[in-house]
């Protein structure tokens, strides 16, 4: 339950003493009183949109829903319908109040995302530390986070350790482990120690930035259904007022009949007439699901991708990253006339000059020191590998094409993944494979997709045929391409999207790191994380910030079911207006029904709309 | 030039469609954008004039409003 804001109690008691006024006037026997019992309750709900009306016809403003409502009501006045002109007002800001109060309570699940503006720093300077705005902090700067703090910027810790919760940034809610050396995200809160951080980039480029800006912008870019509903109203109602002038009119004075009986026929008019029900009904689907999505940990730049993504035909995965979690390791060492350990040896020194994740992985599974003086000579050969002298030792790591250049006799491994050769003066010592690790919910992602209907899935990557196949495989994906370049990506793209011209929409999901060309070739790309790169996000039309393809099939289960409930709404306050003109046209609809087909269907639109922003897709 | 406003009366969708769209009519204006649900309106115009003029517009139908 939210919390009423003042404005909203003060309605609240005009609703109550309206009311009141209302019944004991319909209780009441005197004639004179009685009249003025109904003034004074019509007054009280009233004096907000007549002031209103008053203002807006001063602009000449005729279509204005506060002056709609109060002609409505002072003409049922004037053909002494009292209880009704009373009753109408009272409705309408009944309905207003409802409406108001569910839209505020999706508004609040959007802006509670915003919250995550951070509003200080505290700076380490030479001797102290100082609290200052984290938009005049620079790069290479040191600050300090205290336990319950935000984190101001992205930076890396050089010193503490804590837990950080990260929930109000992926929508996780388990807290995550840090420590020196370890990347902390702008946005998350510092739960249990002191961390000291150097700042990685400034405020504006930082997470928080980020996030601000896509959560302020995601409603610029329109739903087709929500712009053809929102020129439709702007015909709707000049249309069913100038009805409304005619039906008061024509018939009594051409036919002679009684213009009491045709007078409120055209105030039913009037009072349907107002447009917000129809306005309001489709965008709140829409802003509710961007919600809904922003709380899973999914940013959508638009309700426009939302209509894209339900009509999903087609989803590319990228494997590194994607998939996969990115992070290599060696999986098995087979050794043909050393130790494992003395291989593994071998490969981690003539690797130790580089920055390749394969040397990164080398390294960290021998785990021992190297000795770097141990090298005289090294040479790295672009796509082949390593050749060094260790230990006086001619020494050669790398691919199969490196074997062939020195005539190794090398020969093929069963197991998938990338593989480094080791040949000691042109003899062969064997091979070290690595490989990159599926990410837990990569299958469960490719079932889900296929449980909604999704069946042409496929994945894409650089890497070798057996790498990708031992990944495929697992996932649950038969559509393979491999071996590809980056511009062989972005052809593949062309042609997936060829062939499923017509048929619906094409959604690419990658890592976001170097592939914001093939992002950009997609009817919707979805990247992944917000370590991406910045250039990739701001190609991407959908940011998943926790890392997990699983969120693509519950992506596409929201907007489907977006569209669903817009849809809905749309019909029923399209249908419900036009069945109550009609039957107010032929007299047998009161100004009671005709306030329904206004404010009520307005708050069960919006009821309608609000089902989107439950926990559960 | 982008400035923001926001709107804390901005109370209904059609007025928010009413705003932008007569903003858009203003000559000089390049870019305008109201969003109902955090309650912020983003002009871009290249003339104090325009932003003037907008902000005249705002007033009018949506009250009170402060800068960003």
């Amino acid at each position: 339950m939210n919390r009423l804001n003042k404005k909203q109690i003060i309605t609240l008691v005009r609703i109550g003493i309206s009311a009141a006024l209302l019944i004991s006037a319909l209780l009441l026997k005197n004639e004179t009183f009685r009249i003025g019992l109904y003034i004074a309750s019509y007054l009280v709900i009233g004096y907000e949109v007549l002031i209103r009306s008053l203002k807006n016809i001063m602009h000449g403003d005729v279509f204005d829903e506060n002056f709609l409502m109060s002609i409505a009501t002072i003409g049922a006045f004037a053909i002494k319908e009292y209880p009704e002109a009373v009753a109408v007002m009272l409705f309408y800001e009944t309905g207003e109040f409802f409406q108001e109060y569910a839209v505020e309570k999706s508004r609040r699940s959007i802006t509670d995302l915003m919250d995550i503006r951070p509003d200080y720093a505290n700076l380490l300077t030479d001797d102290k530390t100082i609290t200052v705005k984290p938009e005049t902090v620079r790069t290479g700067d040191m600050i300090i986070i205290k336990p319950g703090e935000r984190v101001p910027l992205d930076g890396i810790v050089t010193k503490g350790k804590s837990a950080l919760d990260m929930s109000s940034l992926t929508g996780e809610s388990l807290p995550v482990d840090v420590k020196p050396d370890d990347t902390v995200l702008s946005g998350s809160i510092n739960i249990s120690g002191m961390l000291m951080l150097q700042v990685e980039r400034p405020y504006n480029e930082s997470t928080v930035a980020r996030i601000l800006e896509l959560v302020e912008n995601t409603s610029s870019k329109k739903a087709k259904t929500e712009r053809i509903i929102t020129r439709f109203s702007r015909f709707y109602t000049p249309i069913v007022v100038i009805f409304a002038m005619l039906l008061a009119v024509i018939p009594p004075l051409i036919l002679g009949y009684p213009w009491r009986d045709w007078i409120y026929r055209a105030l039913v008019f009037l009072v349907v007439s107002c447009p917000c029900a129809l306005v309001l009904s489709v965008p709140l689907s829409f802003f509710c699901a961007l919600g809904s999505a922003s709380k899973n940990g999914i940013l959508v730049k638009g309700g426009n991708y939302l209509e894209a993504l339900a009509k999903t035909q087609a989803v590319v995965f990228d494997k590194t990253g994607t998939l996969t979690k990115g992070i290599f390791k060696v999986t098995a060492i087979h050794p043909e006339k050393l130790s494992s350990h003395d291989l593994l040896e071998i490969a981690a020194v003539a690797e130790s000059y580089s920055d390749h994740p394969i040397s990164k992985s080398l390294k960290e599974e021998y785990m021992e020191q190297i000795e770097k003086s141990r090298i005289s000579e090294i040479k790295e050969i672009a796509g082949h590998g390593i050749k060094a002298v260790i230990d006086g030792k001619r020494v050669s790591v790398g691919n199969e094409k490196l074997m062939e250049m020195d005539a190794v006799k090398w020969h093929q491994c069963d197991l998938a993944g990338t593989i480094v050769h080791v040949a000691v003066d042109d003899e062969y010592m064997g091979h070290i494979i690595i490989s990159d690790e599926i990410k837990k919910d990569a299958a469960q992602s490719v079932y889900n997709l296929k449980d909604i209907g999704i069946t042409d899935i496929s994945m894409l990557t650089g890497d070798s045929k057996s790498a990708a196949h031992h990944i495929a495989m697992q996932a649950g994906i038969n559509d393979v391409a491999y071996s590809l370049l980056p511009h062989e990506k972005a052809e593949y793209m062309l042609k997936k999207l060829e062939s499923i011209k017509g048929k619906g929409k094409l959604v690419f999901v990658g890592d976001g790191i170097n592939d914001a060309p093939v992002l950009a070739g997609a009817d919707i790309g979805v990247s992944m994380g917000l370590l991406g790169s910045q250039s990739a996000i701001e190609a991407s039309d959908v940011v998943i910030m926790d890392d997990l393809p699983s969120k693509v099939p519950l992506l596409i289960r929201l907007s489907k079911k977006t569209l669903r409930i817009a849809k809905q709404n749309m019909a029923f306050a399209i249908s419900i207006k036009l069945i109550v003109l009609t039957a107010g046209a032929l007299g047998i609809a009161s100004l009671w029904i005709a306030v329904f087909a206004d404010v009520g269907v307005s708050v069960l639109a919006v009821l309608n709309a609000i089902r989107l922003l439950k926990k559960k897709v | 030039m982008k400035k923001t406003y926001k709107l804390s009366n901005l109370d209904c969708p059609a007025c928010a469609d009413k705003i932008e769209r007569k903003i858009l009519k203003l000559s000089g204006i390049k870019e305008v954008h109201l969003n109902f649900i955090i309650k912020k309106a983003s002009i871009e115009a290249d003339s104090e004039e325009v932003f003037d003029k907008s902000e005249k517009i705002i007033k009018m139908h949506a009250g009170d409003f402060e800068k960003e």
